[in-house]
């Protein structure tokens, strides 16, 4: 045997692929121990015995017998095919490749070439698994954030957090609660509401509402509700807070302080500057996910919740009116101004309100404004008025003389019958040239020896003018 | 793919047209398997067998099996190109062919 055929056979004896060779009788003719090896047989089993009784015994195997049977079929060229193997045992992945072999018009037979990618399609399928997982991961991790923004979008993040985490979380039903409720409104907001373009209403209102919501999320608050302007807010429940009254008396605090900043934003756009009265309440509620299956709100209610509204409603503009229940429940100092004794609908005597402007520590917050000065009027200015009782007007008129007036207050002397925290509706002409009069209300906020302190409550669209009017006229 | 079988007395007949590949394969298999309690002698009748793929043989393998331990089985009517295929694999060894 010369050195080239001895390198030949070594070459195939030591090579990692297994070899087969078919003779043109069907026989095998040549196997090297690669060939045994990935076949998992014997030299005894498959030598010189006819291909059709050595791999026909598993159906498994019918990939592996064509890929030998297309060198039949199609003579020309090599065939590669990756091909299922079993060995009786195991399943193995291989690389066949199979060649007619022959010598001029004679047949010599087929050889057939085998490597196990086993490993390699192992490999491969993790690494596919692996990609599906990951895609999967991102998909999933979309729609959490998607879900997270949208749904925290329309409640806040403690009563999403509170639905998904708790077994409970979207079961419908309440329970009683000691909480304490804020109501706040924007005043004469429905007439803004005529007198603006629809576009700067909601600009206006969506960043006064984001700018509420920020400082009640602070202090632990919970938005129940937008109702237009005005804003419903639970302290106590569902983010739980053993100093819920004073929490609530806390964000009432620095959201009258935001006023003035908010109000700057809105000078800067030609919007109108807002006013805001805020009612505090303490008192048992019902808590809890309320409505049907398909329509579903977390909310509160229950009689204190009633009359926080109703306590809101005798604020005046930057007034914070706390109820003795409330105030019953804070440690914290707190800075009174003036108490106003009412009597509304669902209590069973009267109470006591507590006008609030500062809380002290932990909280340390403030919202005491610098009062304007009023001028003095040296032609004092008479008019006439009506009382408000209950929404009704009296339609009696009555008369006054302002002697002094600021854009928020005015000093009135009457001698009718005027009580403590009565709601009055006047008239004034703006323009010189007998304008139609425009309704401006006012609250008697105290009795001094020269009159009464009158504090405005709705302000018409030309109060502005008039008032500069007036401040002109008497100089 | 279709088989036609004429039963003489122990002799079933099978005339098998078309292709015997993966997908018909079974069905010959299924008759093998079914209807030979009784035969002697299976004859397949080849004749218009256009292509047979490994599926296929290894079923003529089982069925020669089975015909040999109740009597005998034979192909007939083979053509030249599926011969061929016989002989390169050890088939016609094997196969009892007419």
């Amino acid at each position: 045997m010369d050195n080239i055929e001895k390198m030949r056979r070594g070459i195939i004896r030591d090579m990692s692929e297994g070899v087969m060779a078919i003779g043109f009788d069907g026989r095998i003719k040549f196997l090297n121990n690669a060939a045994l090896d990935i076949l998992d047989r014997t030299e005894e089993e498959l030598l010189d015995r006819p291909f059709a009784r050595c791999f026909f015994e598993y159906e498994e195997n019918d990939g592996f017998n064509q890929a030998v049977l297309d060198a039949v079929y199609d003579r020309t060229g090599t065939h590669r095919n990756a091909v299922s193997y079993f060995t009786g045992e195991v399943t193995k992945q291989l690389n066949i490749t199979t060649s007619f072999l022959r010598e001029g018009e004679d047949k010599i037979g087929i050889i057939a070439v085998l490597s196990d990618i086993s490993e390699l399609t192992e490999l491969r399928d993790a690494v596919k698994a692996m990609e599906k997982i990951k895609r999967l991961n991102s998909q999933l991790e979309m729609r959490n954030k998607l879900l997270g923004e949208t749904f925290g979008r329309y409640l806040s993040d403690e009563i999403v957090r509170q639905l998904l985490e708790t077994p409970d979380g979207l079961v419908l039903g309440g329970k009683k609660q000691v909480v304490t409720a804020l109501m706040s409104d924007i005043r004469g907001f429905t007439a803004m509401c005529e007198q603006m373009d629809p576009r700067s209403l909601v600009t206006m209102l969506n960043h006064y509402l984001g700018e509420m919501t920020e400082i009640i999320e602070k202090h632990g608050g919970t938005v129940i509700e937008f109702i237009g302007d005005g804003i419903l807010v639970l302290f106590g429940e569902p983010v739980k807070s053993r100093s819920h009254a004073a929490d609530a008396v806390a964000a009432a605090v620095e959201m009258e302080a935001a006023m003035a900043e908010i109000n700057r934003w809105n000078r800067e756009r030609g919007f109108p500057v807002l006013e805001m009265g805020i009612g505090i309440n303490t008192g048992e509620a019902i808590v809890g996910n309320i409505g049907s299956e398909k329509r579903t709100k977390y909310n509160v209610i229950g009689s204190n919740i009633n009359l926080c509204g109703r306590i809101e409603s005798y604020t005046v503009g930057g007034q914070i009116l706390v109820s003795p229940m409330t105030m019953a429940r804070i440690d914290a100092p707190v800075t009174v101004v003036s108490m106003q004794e009412v009597f509304p609908k669902g209590v069973e005597k009267p109470i006591v309100l507590s006008h609030v402007t500062a809380i002290g520590e932990p909280y340390n917050l403030s919202c005491e404004k610098e009062k304007a000065e009023l001028t003095v009027l040296r032609k004092p200015l008479t008019v006439d008025f009506h009382v408000i009782k209950d929404k009704h007007r009296d339609e009696n008129v009555k008369h006054g003389i302002i002697r002094a007036i600021s854009q928020e207050e005015a000093l009135m002397e009457t001698d009718e019958a005027i009580e403590q925290f009565d709601n009055l509706q006047f008239y004034i002409m703006p323009g010189e040239s007998g304008d139609v009069p425009q309704k401006v209300f006012a609250k008697v906020m105290y009795l001094k020896e020269e009159g009464l302190v009158l504090r405005f409550t709705a302000y018409p669209r030309d109060f502005d003018a008039w008032y500069l009017q007036v401040i002109k006229e008497n100089e | 793919m279709t088989i036609n079988k004429e039963r003489n007395n122990d002799t079933l007949t099978l005339a098998i047209e078309g292709r015997l590949d993966t997908v018909t394969a079974p069905e010959l298999e299924k008759v093998v398997n079914e209807e030979t309690a009784d035969i002697k002698e299976l004859v397949l009748d080849m004749n218009a067998l256009e292509y047979i793929s490994s599926a296929g043989l290894r079923v003529l393998l089982a069925a020669q099996k089975k015909m040999n331990k109740q009597g005998s089985m034979k192909l007939k009517g083979v053509c030249d190109a599926v011969m061929e295929v016989f002989e390169m694999t050890g088939f016609a060894d094997i196969l009892a062919i007419e």
